[in-house]
């Protein structure tokens, strides 16, 4: 009994361990954000045209028409009301997909990378493994929840409503919603067929769920549907915004919720096979494969490119709704981002323009740290090929060090290209629809422009992954890129001189929808690619191991 | 190895070292291997085979010495090399998802000039289905992938790191036969396997490594005259153990009232002269593996 209480504790430990960079930067990422947030609406608060009621009506009728992203929203005169409805749900929703991907992994990746065999051959049941699992996360959630409800705390008090209860409290039920995201994870994952695919369903079904939750009064009966989604319990407990508190049954029965779901999952776990769904489909007679070599397989970043097909697909897909969507939203959001001294100081870029252009513009260069976060999960294959010997078999082909650096490059290239496509297809379907003019010389000066970005943040990844071999120079990508843009923002936000903005890699890109791009932001993107390029291919090659 | 010259030789290592700390890595390995030759490269787990091999393939580098490979510098002239060279690691890692068919397309196409049905051929005597997802296939289906991308375009140089590890009998018989087919082209073969029996059987020299270090080389006559025959007698006489242990290659004798067991290495013919003087009624001899040899010997060295 003591040694199965040991192997759990052993387990949890492991998840925690795993587990608390990730924490790490949910925390200080959304505290940050909330900071920023907080100072920005005091400042609006305080001189908004009408007042506090009147910022409150004004966002109200944008509010409804953005319903679809996030709901409900209440007391918006106040800055628990305003956080609670713009970036707390919102985060909630983020949080239940980092849950929900971490839960499809958890179990279902241990499998495939069949690190979860020698685990059960020690004796553990499979329910024990997941159980543990399951509270070495709900660990990690909980520091989550009082870093973030600490740096809630820290916002609220700098935004002037100092409210210390109403933030853990919000923070806590949050991370409640996502744990409750992580047990459907876990039990999805008994059901799929690999851990991608799970992560993939699952963070599906999360999202259908959010939406739906934020319009459940106007679908008619689906709207059933909120009863078992965490979002809806999420949104019984805003203890931060006035004259609302803690939904202490809504967590109640979250908790049960997630009780229900792991017993589930455990339940479907221990009658499956190791390394498969619970339900398996009969394999079918298919003729056996004999002619293998294809032209797509003849270069490295063409087979990289067919090999990650899916991906990208789904890449181009989520860029381009998001961006249609924008775009979309344009007539219903104008007239409040024209309001807000905030978002115009995101938004205006030379008053000569009108503020449905600057919309258009701030819409459609989201595509640069979109194309930034493809390079970052780029950037992590590249390391896990490194670290689980992929390398090794590419190189015993006749490659050079340099020769696979140039082929990764080409190939992020070209999924670059895929989804800067997407994303523009998207962004003037949206256009279409509501009728936006858009312009098209701003469309192709922005697709070279994050073309160039993605050289340059490529070579430098590529350069990053060289040097350092291993998931720390993910890290560094990830914190340098992430500060960087929230920097630039910053320095629009909060009018700050222009040249500060050369500090940022994003400040290079301009703003090229509006503008022809900064002669410096050409030559730095370009130098980067180069020298970047460069630099990785000559690191690599005087590598003295492949792993 | 005398009077081997430049051309027919297909491998030659000059004091080959990979330090890692703490007597791991190999070390001052010194080695040539002739063109046409299959060379069995022995050793338990952990002795350093595949440090060496990854080595001669440029995925780790040493910190002194150097190899040279069908005439080409290991390190300067890998990309070229790699050409020539059908290479199977330990492991054949893999992404997720992807198909047999993909890795060994994949493959195919970095190489570049891959005849169709070649592959073809290989899949077919390996008993591969390459439409399978590569994920889902056994260790030995996954090691006949290995081996199908290390033959597909008939390289001048094979090297294999324990390569039939997983396979039936009936998949190493095809296998050993496309070794000889790989040599009757004019290929030559640098394998590594960790049991003796298997490259006695295919291997013309052979190589023991251990603790990093090339203990022992030599051709299997060679090697064979190091092999130990154990006896066991009775007899009827009178046996000194004191004269028997003067007898060359005798050791380990032990005399039980009438009965004698020892063993031999090189001739048996003056144990036998002793013991018919013994008037000997019986005799049983068998002879000891080189893996049971190279153990004798590895624990001789070692002790």
């Amino acid at each position: 009994m003591k040694s199965a209480v040991a192997q759990a504790n052993r387990l949890i430990a492991d998840t925690v361990l795993m587990r608390w960079r990730g924490a790490v930067i949910w925390v200080l990422g959304g505290s940050a954000a909330m900071y920023f947030m907080a100072l920005a609406l005091r400042s609006e608060l305080a001189r908004f045209e009408g007042g506090r009621e009147g910022l409150a009506a004004s966002v109200q009728a944008g509010a409804e028409a953005m319903r679809l992203l996030r709901w409900p929203a209440e007391r918006l005169d106040t800055l628990g009301g305003y956080l609670t409805y713009h970036n707390l749900t919102l985060f909630a929703y983020f949080l239940s997909l980092y849950a929900v991907v971490q839960a499809s992994r958890a179990i279902r990746g241990a499998e495939t990378s069949q690190a979860l065999e020698p685990v059960l051959a020690t004796g553990r049941t499979r329910a024990g493994v997941l159980l543990a699992r399951a509270t070495g996360f709900a660990l990690v959630l909980l520091a989550i929840s009082i870093g973030l409800g600490l740096g809630i705390a820290v916002a609220m008090a700098a935004g002037g409503e100092p409210n210390l209860a109403g933030s853990l409290l919000t923070s806590l039920a949050m991370g409640v919603c996502a744990f409750v995201a992580y047990a459907l994870g876990a039990a999805i994952s008994q059901l799929i067929g690999t851990a991608r695919s799970a992560a993939g369903v699952g963070a599906f079904i999360v999202t259908v769920l959010y939406l739906l939750t934020n319009v459940w009064d106007r679908i008619g009966p689906v709207g059933v549907i909120r009863f078992v989604s965490p979002f809806y319990y999420f949104g019984q407990s805003r203890a931060l915004v006035p004259d609302h508190g803690f939904g202490v049954l809504a967590v109640a029965v979250s908790l049960g919720m997630t009780v229900a779901l792991l017993a589930v999952a455990a339940w479907a776990f221990e009658r499956r096979d190791v390394g498969a769904p619970l339900w398996v489909r009969r394999a079918r007679y298919v003729a056996p494969t004999t002619r293998v070599q294809r032209p797509a397989l003849r270069a490295l970043w063409s087979a990289t490119v067919v090999r990650e097909r899916t991906s990208l697909l789904a890449w181009c897909a989520a860029v381009a709704v998001w961006m249609g969507l924008m775009a979309w939203l344009e007539p219903n959001v104008i007239d409040v981002w024209n309001k807000f001294d905030f978002t115009r100081n995101l938004t205006v870029i030379d008053p000569r323009f009108s503020p449905s252009d600057h919309y258009l513009s701030f819409a459609a260069e989201i595509l640069a740290p979109i194309v930034a976060a493809l390079v970052v999960t780029r950037a992590a294959g590249w390391v896990a090929d490194l670290q689980q010997g992929r390398v090794e078999i590419v190189l015993s082909a006749p490659l050079s060090w340099a020769g696979l650096v140039r082929q990764r490059l080409a190939a992020l290239l070209a999924e670059a290209a895929v989804v800067v496509t997407g994303g523009i297809t998207g962004l003037v379907i949206g256009a279409l629809v509501v009728g936006a003019d858009l312009y098209g010389l701003g469309l192709v000066r922005l697709a070279a422009m994050v073309y160039l970005l993605a050289a340059g943040l490529g070579a430098l990844a590529a350069l990053l992954v060289a040097w350092l071999r291993t998931a720390v120079a993910v890290t560094a990508l990830t914190v340098c890129l992430g500060a960087s843009y929230l920097f630039v923002l910053l320095v629009q936000l909060f009018g700050w001189p222009d040249w500060l903005t050369r500090v940022s890699i994003f400040g290079a890109v301009g703003h090229p929808y509006l503008q022809g791009p900064p002669v410096e932001g050409l030559v730095f993107l370009s130098a980067l690619a180069v020298v970047g390029t460069t630099l990785a291919a000559v690191v690599a090659q005087r590598s003295a191991k492949v792993r | 190895m005398a009077g081997a010259t430049q051309a027919d030789i297909a491998m030659s290592f000059d004091g080959l070292t990979k330090d890692y700390g703490e007597g791991h890595g190999v070390f001052d390995l010194s080695l040539t291997v002739s063109c046409g030759e299959i060379f069995g490269f022995i050793g338990p787990n952990g002795a350093g085979k595949t440090t060496a091999i990854r080595l001669l393939m440029d995925l780790i580098r040493p910190d002194r010495g150097s190899a040279r490979l069908l005439g080409l510098d290991s390190r300067r002239d890998s990309v070229e090399l790699k050409g020539r060279i059908g290479y199977l690691p330990g492991e054949l890692m893999q992404w997720p998802k992807v198909s047999a068919s993909y890795v060994v397309g994949m493959l195919a196409g970095l190489r570049g000039g891959v005849d169709e049905d070649r592959i073809e051929s290989l899949a077919h005597r390996l008993q591969l289905d390459l439409g399978r997802r590569y994920e889902d296939l056994s260790h030995g289906n996954k090691q006949k992938v290995g081996l199908l991308q290390a033959f597909m375009h008939r390289p001048d140089l094979l090297i294999l790191d324990e390569p039939t590890l997983g396979l039936d009998p009936l998949i190493q018989r095809e296998f050993r036969d496309l070794l000889r087919e790989a040599v009757g082209d004019g290929a030559t073969v640098f394998l590594s396997s960790h049991v003796l029996a298997e490259v006695e059987v295919v291997c013309d020299r052979i190589g023991l490594i251990h603790d990093g270090r090339l203990r022992k080389v030599g051709s299997l006559n060679e090697l064979r005259a190091m092999r130990i025959h154990r006896i066991e007698a009775l007899f009827t006489g009178e046996l000194d153990t004191v004269d028997l242990a003067r007898l060359p290659g005798v050791s380990d004798a032990l005399v039980t009232g009438q009965r004698l067991t020892c063993s031999v290495q090189g001739s048996v013919a003056p144990l036998l002269e002793s013991l018919a003087a013994a008037d000997v009624v019986e005799l049983d001899s068998h002879e000891m593996s080189l893996e049971e040899v190279f153990v004798h010997e590895i624990g001789s060295s070692s002790g």
